[in-house]
């Protein structure tokens, strides 16, 4: 279920009353952990809703986790633990690898032999990837991780499990949330509260309005530039850039926004994903603000396994360029976003070796290392956003060697796309200085009314409300 | 949770309050304004009596004179064309206008993927939310999506993406004196790459629909309707005018290709982009097709 479509609008109040209601009465009835059994029934049908044959997927991947963590919390022998947990991951991870990754790997070895010569007669797959295939798949995984490493035991409970990887708000894009966090949560009987429904309409709407009107708003600007570049100056390919970043952010962060808001009115806390990542001092920092989900389970699962901080400086640089390597893949089966998550690695390595990954700075200084980082962030944005890497570098070279030219105006998207950035900037500024001034949780009603009526009337006002998908929605 | 209902209840009343008196004032600048783009729009669905329309999208907007047509024949026109739109906005349009009389003739420029390619329709609407309640037009709306008509009931959302044209238009009263045309003054600054092979274009079954009822409807009320393909400055790929030819020769209907005129072919002072003519290549287009359109009006 999309979160900014009409659909959610009727249907999640529906959920929400159905949810509540039935559990109040199925608990009456002594039918235990009724809420549970709704909230499986209603995240397995909504996804059905999109490919009822894909839920199979979803299903394989909960199985095989399932049975294999009891299998290797069962398993005492050291070398049959691991000969399991590897053969139980591969299998986990191989719906992701042929969905996602097995017409890139043809296509790419194609390439490469068509250099030589040499036609490959290999045809692609090209099935469509299944919704939330990487954020639930990793997500099992890493539960499947954390009952070998022994930080959790296995669940057996199946229906509990079955929740857990596909628990509705967060499955089509995240947050990957921990087994140790959820399934507590799961676990426990949860009733209505009114605050915390109230804190979760609050991002509900603060979500729509980052992803409607700021996000959707700069697209339209992004998407106009982008599809023919080469028409357009480097200052107009430079601002798109811009906005470019600022869209994935209003994107990626208002549906994580709209995630938890959702996941709590449901009486769940999820984790935060996104903590004003453009504040940050150094790319080191950046991935500790940037989808932090993503980033604790690349530490947890693949840093740390290697070797993480703890070994030489080259084997700890290797680590990093691995790790991001890993995220680059992740995120798509492109060349271009390997290069980005590589770029990504390659920053973080440069601040290790020149001693600058702290972030306690202050000042000035503080404020241009964060103009620095927007910038390197920005810059390889470009790469994810370009449909190949050529692309990518030719936008680069217009930016470094054409910034004059005239600039492409779109009126309507530049006006109202950074009216509604500049929003999220002060209310953003306000935040990272700590300050206690706040709109949505003002200790005056009138000020948190006003507040919740006038961004209501800016969603109606200035959102796309056309065919705007999430872009995370695509991983 | 009776609480929280409550308050949702009472927050959706002070929303449509809002909606409402924001959305009335809204509604007021718009049929107030003084000039620019908005006030075209009113103009073509209240107050246009031309007897000769352009239709299309920005390159019918950019490519077509009227007043080079008025000084050549018998007839009045006006430019109706619309940056990024076709056939589900023209076929609105040609529902206001001809609820209020019958043109002599329609010319329309077609642009594949406005008129019946594969995109999201709803975009297409922008211009005709205004205008919900015009004849012909609600249908066009329920034929998009019929959850559109849910939407329409906010006044605010029928000013989606516009308060800044309905704000600058109220404010400032430059009209447009060109009959609707807009000429782009300048040539082109890059001259981009020959583009290689389109992809074959998929069509709309919605778009296709309504510039069907268009060639039907103009037949019926003896309306001239006369598809054209302006210049571009590449060669016109004419794989994708396929559908709009197999319409044409079904129904009879005149399609003028200027699409490959020599005349234009990579003649950079005539372009201000690559699918753009400049003022002075839609004035020598525009004289050009003069000829065609008095053999095609039998004058």
């Amino acid at each position: 279920m999309i979160f900014n479509s009409f659909q959610f609008l009727w249907l999640f109040p529906l959920i929400l009353i159905t949810y509540y209601g039935c559990s109040r009465l199925l608990n009456k009835k002594r039918i235990p952990k009724a809420s549970n059994y709704i909230l499986l029934a209603i995240s397995y049908l909504l996804y059905a809703q999109w490919n009822p044959a894909y839920t199979l997927i979803l299903l394989g991947v909960t199985l095989c986790t399932y049975l294999s963590a009891i299998i290797i919390e069962k398993q005492e022998a050291y070398g049959k633990k691991r000969y399991i947990i590897y053969s139980a991951a591969t299998l986990t991870l191989l719906p992701l690898i042929v969905f996602k990754y097995y017409d890139f790997i043809i296509g790419s070895f194609k390439e490469l032999f068509a250099h030589c010569g040499i036609t490959l007669g290999l045809q692609g797959l090209n099935w469509a990837i299944p919704l939330g295939l990487s954020f639930f798949t990793f997500q099992a995984v890493g539960y499947l991780w954390d009952v070998y490493y022994r930080k959790i035991k296995a669940e057996h409970n199946l229906a509990d499990y079955m929740l857990f990887v596909s628990f509705f708000p967060q499955i089509m894009s995240g947050p990957i949330s921990k087994a140790q966090s959820l399934l507590p949560q799961i676990k426990t009987e949860r009733t209505f509260d009114y605050e915390k429904s109230v804190q979760g309409l609050k991002w509900l709407l603060w979500g729509f309005f980052l992803k409607t009107v700021m996000a959707d708003r700069l697209g339209v600007y992004v998407d106009t530039v982008y599809s023919c570049y080469e028409l357009h100056s480097g200052l107009t390919c430079l601002v798109a850039s811009i906005f470019y970043s600022l869209q994935i952010y209003g994107d990626f962060a208002g549906y994580s926004l709209m995630a938890i808001g959702v996941g709590r009115m449901l009486g769940f806390d999820l984790i935060n994903n996104f903590n004003r990542p453009y504040f940050s001092a150094s790319i080191t920092e950046f991935w500790r603000r940037w989808h932090i989900s993503l980033s604790l389970w690349l530490k947890d699962y693949v840093y740390i396994p290697l070797g993480g901080s703890r070994c030489s400086k080259l084997k700890c640089y290797r680590n990093i360029f691995l790790t991001f390597l890993v995220s680059g893949i992740w995120h798509g089966a492109n060349w271009t976003f390997i290069l980005w998550g590589i770029l990504h690695g390659a920053f973080q390595i440069m601040e290790k070796a020149l001693n600058m990954q702290k972030d306690d700075c202050k000042g000035i200084v503080r404020a241009v290392r964060i103009l620095i980082t927007f910038m390197l962030v920005n810059f390889a944005w470009i790469f994810f956003r370009m449909p190949d890497i050529h692309s990518g570098l030719d936008v680069c070279r217009k930016i470094f060697t054409d910034i004059g030219g005239s600039f492409f105006v779109n009126a309507q998207s530049i006006v109202l796309g950074l009216f509604a950035a500049s929003i999220v900037f002060v209310k953003e500024c306000f935040e990272e200085s700590g300050s206690s001034f706040t709109l949505f949780n003002n200790r005056h009603t009138v000020v948190r009314w006003l507040s919740y009526t006038i961004t209501v009337i800016l969603i109606l006002l200035l959102g796309v409300f056309d065919s705007t998908q999430f872009i995370y929605v695509n991983f | 949770m009776k609480r929280l209902i409550y308050k949702t209840l009472l927050f959706i009343v002070i929303i449509m309050l809002a909606d409402f008196s924001i959305g009335n004032l809204l509604t007021y600048m718009q049929k107030n304004v003084k000039g620019g783009g908005v006030h075209d729009r009113n103009y073509i669905a209240n107050n246009a009596t031309e007897d000769i329309l352009i239709f299309g999208s920005s390159r019918a907007l950019h490519h077509y004179v009227p007043q080079i047509i008025e000084d050549s024949l018998p007839f009045s026109c006006y430019n109706c064309g619309a940056e990024a739109n076709g056939a589900i906005l023209m076929y609105g349009r040609y529902r206001q206008l001809t609820s209020r009389y019958t043109p002599k003739a329609i010319i329309y420029d077609i642009m594949p993927d406005y008129d019946y390619g594969i995109n999201d329709n709803l975009k297409y609407l922008s211009h005709l939310k205004d205008y919900y309640s015009h004849p012909g037009v609600r249908e066009i709306f329920n034929a998009v999506d019929k959850k559109e008509a849910i939407k329409m009931h906010s006044k605010l959302y029928r000013h989606n993406s516009k308060i800044i044209s309905i704000a600058s238009n109220f404010i400032l009263s430059r009209k447009n004196m060109h009959k609707g045309y807009m000429p782009l003054e300048g040539t082109m600054e890059i001259i981009p790459e020959k583009p290689s092979a389109n992809e074959p274009l998929h069509t709309d079954s919605l778009k296709i629909a309504f510039l069907e009822r268009l060639i039907k409807e103009c037949k019926q009320k003896e309306i001239k309707l006369i598809f054209t393909i302006s210049p571009s400055y590449y060669e016109t790929d004419m794989s994708q005018f396929a559908p709009i030819k197999e319409l044409c020769n079904r129904y009879g209907t005149a399609l003028l290709d200027y699409g490959s005129s020599p005349m234009f072919i990579e003649k950079r002072e005539y372009f201000k982009d690559s699918t753009h003519l400049n003022h002075e290549g839609a004035s020598l287009f525009t004289s050009a097709i003069i000829h065609e359109i008095k053999k095609a009006l039998a004058l």
